[in-house]
């Protein structure tokens, strides 16, 4: 462990001492008669406001992947690492349409998880198993990328070394991040993103300000970029990017934004955050203030043009050719020892929130969906806690496995792959919160089709430095344009949908039950039978 | 189970909200329209700056449909 930086890695790890402590102290924070329940563990007893939701939710937007790969997107390939930008704000009308209807109808019928909806509203078992096994596949490469994202900062603070030594620090902090999520459930992150938002939106502010002053002003660094991208890359004998998309990368700009707005709200996460909210208008809310993140999202992006506009900076990037490096060199060299420790330490604990919920998601998923639904359907709430709170163990563990053995560069790809997926859930959880018209064996279809062309696409892309998974856009069949794999997935699905929704209701195929009536899905607070289980009234 | 009616908004009310939603769509994914550097603002091209203060529009839209559609999702409800 050479050139180890001290004064950062001492702020480094202050931070995650103190966020460690607040993650246990959190069982105690607003909390009912019992945790031994799972809306107790897994939705915070589901009475967030507005300022608590939109810490909470903005957690999830702001993750490791925020900080370290869409401005590596931007250094690597110029303009097309910016999708993040439009995808973050056209993600919000698909919030205020789809969210406060999700809130209601959960609300009135108990149903903590998108799996739980879609059994309920179509009256099908396997579906709901279908969205659930997608939840949690999708789930896995997503935490897998916030810890990719701890892996960065320390690389840059000079802890590494070989073997045991490289992957120690990284154990650690994942014990960390299971033991206070076993104990505290959702309301660790939820305290703990108070921190991390505040630190975040603080190195963000001082780096956008203070950066360009260092680097000769904003027009300075966009032409030194422009200067840096139309240089020919040797691996692929064409320019690196460029300022703005050209014809060759509109398609896929705004499929990659469209795709990922689609899966935002669906992600079983940011569902378990929602859901975790008091009332109807505290998302409705959050939709409109929400964007106050995005905006920041993308002064973030272009810190990779930054990375470019400093020539040592870009140099080392380039050296380590790891491009995931270019956020965390970037303040290593720029800023002071001690504000780029705490900038680090944002990344760092800007990964556990997220990830503690990600888990937490999942393990609901699994819980209710798979392992109450079919083999337990008689599991008391405080067998469905326990096991929820294994299953949230395990999923760390196997994220860690995800970390450990994929190329490390990936992890953009990886979430991606994670985001096509999700996607294929659009049509029965969206569309079906607004519907009941689909079959519930054609969205099944649909889905299958979509995720097979998905995977399988996906698998097939390949580039000079990768044999598969090189990237998520691929050529749409009829359109000679390359767009997102998720999206062309996905119309593939509706189309299925709506061609056998057609044919098997003229079949006449047994359609199942819809336990829910129109007037759940306006459903607030105020409204009687809005279920508040009786031990999370009291507070 | 105590009944409850759908609570529903008036049709002006609805095509106004689903303007204000429509529209942020409509901007971003138009991509060729704001491909380009030119006009600068503030050393910024076109690109990054048209885009930047679009998240701003998408927020103020979002919060007047909120607006336009509270009194149809329940009693206002004071605050936090």
């Amino acid at each position: 462990m050479d050139n180890v930086n001290g004064v950062e890695l001492a702020i480094f790890i202050i931070f995650f001492v103190l966020v460690t402590v607040m993650g246990f102290m959190a069982a105690r924070w607003r909390r009912g008669d019992t945790l031994m329940h799972l809306d107790e563990w897994g939705l915070g007893g589901r009475k967030f406001g507005t300022f608590t939701t939109w810490f909470l939710l903005g957690g999830d937007l702001y993750t490791a992947y925020t900080f370290i790969a869409v401005p590596a997107a931007v250094f690597a390939s110029g303009a097309m690492g910016f999708w993040a930008l439009p995808y973050a704000a056209i993600a919000y009308p698909i919030v205020f349409l789809i969210g406060p209807r999700l809130w209601s109808v959960s609300h009135v019928h108990g149903y903590v998880t998108t799996a739980d909806f879609v059994r309920g509203r179509f009256g099908s078992k396997s579906l709901g198993l279908a969205v659930a096994v997608t939840g949690i596949m999708a789930m896995m490469p997503y935490i897998a990328l916030q810890l990719v994202g701890i892996q960065a900062v320390l690389t840059v603070i000079g802890v590494k070394g070989s073997g045991l030594a490289k992957d120690l620090p990284l154990l650690i902090a994942f014990a960390l991040l299971a033991a206070y999520t076993y104990t505290s459930g959702l309301r660790a992150p939820a305290l703990i993103a108070f921190v991390k938002d505040s630190l975040i939106y603080l190195v963000i502010i001082v780096a956008v300000i203070y950066i360009p002053t260092k680097l000769g002003g904003w027009g300075h660094i966009f032409d030194s970029a422009q200067a840096s991208l139309a240089k020919t890359n040797p691996a692929t004998g064409k320019p690196s990017g460029s300022l703005v998309t050209s014809n060759m990368t509109h398609w896929a700009y705004g499929t990659l934004a469209l795709g990922s707005a689609l899966a935002l709200f669906i992600y079983p996460h940011t569902v378990t955050g929602a859901l975790a909210s008091g009332r109807r208008n505290v998302i409705k809310r959050n939709a409109a203030l929400l964007p106050a993140y995005s905006l920041l999202l993308g002064l973030l992006a272009l810190l990779g043009y930054m990375a470019l506009a400093k020539p040592d900076v870009a140099a080392a990037v380039r050296a380590a050719k790891n491009p995931q490096l270019a956020v965390p060199t970037l303040f290593d060299h720029v800023f002071p020892s001690w504000f780029a420790g705490v900038a680090f330490a944002a990344i760092g604990v800007g990964a556990l929130v997220p990830a503690a919920i990600m888990s937490i998601a999942a393990s609901n998923l699994f819980t209710r969906n798979v392992y109450k639904e079919f083999f337990r359907p008689d599991a008391s709430p405080a067998e469905e806690t326990r096991v929820a709170q294994l299953v949230s163990l395990l999923v760390k563990v196997g994220a860690l496995i995800f970390v450990l053995a994929f190329d490390k560069t990936l992890s953009i790809n990886l979430q991606l792959l994670g985001g096509i997926w999700i996607v294929q859930t659009f049509p029965s959880l969206a569309f079906g919160l607004y519907t009941r018209w689909f079959h519930r064996w054609a969205l099944l279809a649909g889905w299958a089709a979509a995720m097979v062309y998905g995977t399988l696409t996906a698998y097939q892309q390949h580039s000079p430095a990768q044999k598969h998974f090189a990237q998520s856009t691929a050529d749409v069949p009829f359109l000679g344009h390359t767009g997102y794999i998720a999206v062309t997935a996905f119309v593939i699905n509706m189309l299925v949908v709506l061609v056998l929704t057609v044919i098997f209701k003229a079949a006449g195929l047994p359609d199942g039950t819809d336990e829910t009536r129109a007037a759940d899905y306006t459903a607030d607070s105020t409204d009687t039978d809005v279920r508040e289980l009786p031990e999370l009234v009291a507070e | 189970m105590p009944q409850r009616a759908a609570r529903t908004t008036s049709p002006v009310v609805r095509v106004v909200v689903a303007i204000l939603l429509i529209a942020p769509f409509v901007v971003y994914l138009s991509v060729p329209s704001y491909a380009k550097v030119r006009p600068r603002l503030a050393g910024f091209p076109f690109f990054y700056w048209w885009q930047l203060v679009w998240v701003i529009v998408t927020a103020l839209f979002i919060g007047a449909a909120y607006l336009l559609t509270r009194q149809a999702g329940a009693p206002k409800d004071g605050g936090e």
